[in-house]
């Protein structure tokens, strides 16, 4: 269901733009106050990228790497307590370029984008999960929606086309960016067996079974084995 | 029917044969004579009270449209097919180049209005093509018979005995008073206590399911009827499902000079429409689509469909729904509520204020917000459409052109003051124009002032982090390589302008000043600025003197609107 979401103005000094950016990398490492007596475990690994992909495995892909829990539905007081334990999520619009290129959020959460290049960008998604347009804006203001429904959102700016970027909208916290050595970590999963799936706009995406118990860490070494078809 | 047929002559025949048969399939059973032609005036008589019974365009006018568009759509970009539906081939390209060379008849090397007798200044004569409304303004007039011997002469006679010219469609249309509207109000009681309970989601589901079951079996006899109209008028371009592949599709889409970019049919299954009262993530209102229809898409192969009677065209915005829901419906199994119920009374049409008068001060404020929100990165310093950014992919990865304001005095949302102001406040769905919400409008002290363009140097790798100062190998990727940029100032705007402008900029407010401002005076701020914009575009457009001064359409209906929702929500 699509409901009327509010961006609001917001006048950053332009400075600010990049800082937080570097802050959500690192919390999007679901909710560490997630049930603190039911039992969990971690999930941590190291994802690469097979020839087939035509990616190197470097960190400039690696960070475009999402890593989620798929089949975790959050209720809503999990979810709203998950939002407030984070920093509004951002992407950054600088050097004509969205920053980061990948970025996972919960449902429902704000997402701000703010400009930090000097001449008017825009942002808005035609795509099915969330039609919008944040209209232009110039230098310092910022834009903020909201995103209201599980899915991939591809972000443009209407006026430079080549400019893009993914928002996954996750129906739980259990989700993780995978880090600039190819590293990621996944905390508070609930025990019990999961798929996994891992994320990269360019690769083919696929998913793993993992099984958690109480207190257990498990360990993965995947690889995306093939490149995403047109569309994909 | 359409959809067996992979073999592509076959598909041209059916085509064919639908457009010719066109008429008989709303007259019924005198089709053989009409489609053999129309031989005395006692057959045209014939097809013309039958044809004004029905409300179907005539055979003589599918045939003309077809083959030379601008013989009966005297704007149409659609470049014709003297050849018939085959692909757009050499043979094509050398009879149309003869067909060109010949149609230029004052030998300036291009076809255009003049050579068919217009004065560039639009004098008397070219405003017999259209058509005033009560206001006196002037109103697209789709029926231009240009001088061509005999199909001329019989289409002529056709529109005169029909009275086209008398009937011919000029505003907006009523609300529209459906039975769906009926159940509006049902569902957003629905939609507001989802939102409130949503533990109880199973029953407001199920009341939700019979509230869409009983607006499809309301939508339903609507839907067949604007079926058959449908593949009529519409398919030969929008395709037989109307994913914009129809055959003649693949003649429409470059301009002459292969130097622009035009708009290719639409295919209506996306749900992405361009010209909309709603916000971008709405969908249109009926009477959106209604006017789209019924006025067509000035400057694009879109024709207006004048002669359809009111049923027959909210009909026919009842199948463009269905065909956006059924494609929307085939990927979002789950969803409970149709695309275009998504929409109702969610938003409402944003009453556009009276627009202020075009004083040379609101002109010159409009030519500087032009310039300092970048409108000339795609319509250029001086509204030619030849900005850098000018073509770009729309939704379908097809390439667009922006608008050169100074060539068309018909905009395809509509010319008047407040069409435009829609226009740019919503941007154009699927585009690259973009909307221009209310809240950025407020320009500040502090902005650059520069003019820059962003000027891609090339695809060496941007980093990502370059905040990090580690250092990265050479990373060359096969395929694709991070364009890279530089900021340079645009050609074509002179110094005394910039200083022009940034005397205008020293005098806004400040963003500390601005941020402090109240929402009220913010709004009534941008909304001017809006109108600035307005005026601006206009001023640039060939426009005809009463053009100028030309009061409202879309206000009445935006002011009747508004009371019929207020109505709508206090039954
Ligand atoms: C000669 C080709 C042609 C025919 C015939 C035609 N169309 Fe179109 N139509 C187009 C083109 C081209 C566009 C895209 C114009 C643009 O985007 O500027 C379009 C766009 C549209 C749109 C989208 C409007 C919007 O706001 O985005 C609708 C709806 C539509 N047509 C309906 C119809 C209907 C209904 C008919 C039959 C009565 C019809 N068309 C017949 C060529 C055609
Ligand atoms: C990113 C490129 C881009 C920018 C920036 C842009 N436009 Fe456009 N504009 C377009 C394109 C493309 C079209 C043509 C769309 C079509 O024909 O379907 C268009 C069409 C228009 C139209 C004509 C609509 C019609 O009904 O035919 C108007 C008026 C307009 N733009 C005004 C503006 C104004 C004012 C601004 C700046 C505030 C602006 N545009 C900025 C790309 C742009
Ligand atoms: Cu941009």
């Amino acid at each position: 269901m699509k409901r009327a979401s509010f961006s609001k103005i917001r006048f950053v000094v332009a400075a600010i733009g990049t800082v937080p950016l570097l802050a959500v990398a690192q919390t999007a490492e679901a909710g560490e106050n997630g049930k603190q007596n039911s039992p969990t475990g971690t999930i941590v690994g190291k994802v690469s990228f097979d020839k087939k992909t035509r990616l190197k495995s470097k960190r400039k892909e690696f960070v475009k790497v999402v890593v989620s829990v798929e089949d975790i539905e959050s209720s809503a007081e999990d979810m709203a307590m998950a939002r407030d334990s984070r920093n509004t999520p951002v992407i950054d619009q600088k050097d004509m370029t969205f920053r980061p290129h990948v970025l996972p959020v919960l449902l429902g959460e704000m997402v701000d984008f703010p400009n930090s290049d000097p001449l008017f960008h825009n942002v808005y998604s035609n795509g099915e999960t969330k039609r919008f347009d944040l209209g232009m804006y110039p230098k310092g203001q910022s834009k903020q929606i909201d995103f209201d429904k599980p899915g991939i959102v591809e972000l443009r700016c209407k006026v430079h086309s080549e400019m893009q970027a993914f928002i996954l909208i996750k129906k739980n916290p259990y989700f993780a960016t995978v880090q600039k050595d190819g590293s990621f970590r996944i905390d508070n999963v609930p025990v019990g067996t999961h798929t996994l799936e891992f994320w990269h706009p360019k690769a083919k995406a696929f998913s793993r079974e993992v099984t958690l118990e109480d207190g257990s860490t498990v360990e993965l070494d995947v690889a995306f084995s093939e490149r995403r078809g047109r569309r994909g | 029917m359409i959809r067996k047929a992979t073999n592509p002559l076959l598909m041209i025949a059916i085509f064919l044969s639908i457009v010719l048969a066109a008429p008989l399939l709303g007259v019924g059973s005198s089709a053989g004579s009409i489609a053999h032609g129309l031989e005395g005036d006692a057959e045209i008589d014939r097809f013309v009270a039958l044809a004004k019974r029905f409300g179907v365009r005539t055979e003589d006018w599918f045939v003309a449209y077809f083959h030379r568009p601008r013989d009966v759509v005297f704007d149409s970009t659609d470049r014709g097919r003297p050849n018939g539906f085959d692909k757009p081939d050499e043979a094509f390209s050398d009879a149309f180049s003869k067909f060109l060379s010949e149609a230029d008849s004052n030998g300036d090397g291009r076809y255009d209005l003049r050579d068919e007798g217009f004065d560039p200044e639009y004098d008397a004569e070219d405003l017999e093509r259209f058509d005033r409304n009560k206001d006196g303004i002037l109103t697209p007039n789709d029926v231009a018979p240009r001088p061509k011997p005999a199909l001329r002469d019989r289409i002529r006679r056709i529109i005169e005995a029909l009275g086209h010219d008398k009937q011919r469609y000029v505003g907006w249309p009523e609300p529209r008073q459906t039975p769906e509207k009926r159940i509006e109000r049902r569902i957003l009681d629905l939609q507001a206590s989802e939102q409130v309970q949503s533990i109880d989601r199973g029953k407001t589901a199920r009341a939700i399911q019979a509230v869409v079951e009983e607006r499809a079996s309301l939508l339903a006899p609507g839907i067949a009827r604007g079926r058959k109209i449908f593949e009529q008028r519409c398919t030969g371009c929008h395709g037989p499902e109307g994913r914009g592949d129809g055959p003649a599709a693949a003649f429409v889409g470059n301009t002459l000079d292969g130097k622009g970019a035009l708009a290719l049919p639409r295919n209506l299954a996306r749900g992405v429409f361009k010209y909309q009262s709603r916000d971008v993530g709405r969908h249109p209102t009926d009477e959106d689509l209604f006017a789209t229809i019924r006025r067509g898409l000035p400057g694009s192969a879109m024709p207006a469909s004048t002669d359809l009677t009111d049923p027959d065209v909210w009909d026919l915005v009842d199948y463009i729904k269905h065909l956006a829901e059924r494609a929307h419906r085939a990927r979002f199994a789950d969803e409970a509520v149709p695309l275009f119920l998504q929409s109702y009374g969610l938003s409402v049409v944003e009453p556009v204020p009276d627009p202020p008068s075009a004083t040379p001060t609101l002109v010159q404020e409009g030519r500087y917000a032009y310039m300092l929100m970048q409108c000339f990165a795609c319509h250029g310093v001086s509204g030619r459409g030849d900005g850098i950014r000018a073509i770009q992919a729309d939704t379908d990865g097809r390439l667009i052109q922006a608008r050169n304001y100074q060539a068309t005095r018909l905009l395809k949302g509509g010319s008047s003051p407040s069409e435009i102001y829609r226009t740019i406040a919503h941007g154009i769905g699927g585009t690259p124009m973009p909307a221009h919400t209310d809240d950025v409008l407020l320009l500040t002290n502090d902005m650059s002032v520069d003019f820059t363009e962003a000027i891609r140097i090339g695809g060496g790798a941007v980093d990502e982090d370059s905040g990090d100062d580690e250092e990265e190998e050479e990373e060359q990727e096969e395929e694709y390589e991070e364009p890279k940029y530089e900021f340079r100032l645009v050609p074509g705007i002179s110094q005394t302008e910039v200083d022009r402008i940034k005397a205008y900029v020293s005098t806004l407010p400040s963003q500390q000043a601005a941020s402090t401002i109240s929402a009220a005076d913010h709004l009534r701020a941008s909304r001017m600025r809006r109108w600035a914009l307005v005026h601006y575009v206009r001023s640039l457009m060939p426009l005809a003197e009463h053009d100028r001064h030309s009061s409202d359409t879309k206000k009445d209906m935006v002011e009747k609107k508004a009371t019929n929702n207020t109505k709508g929500t206090s039954q």
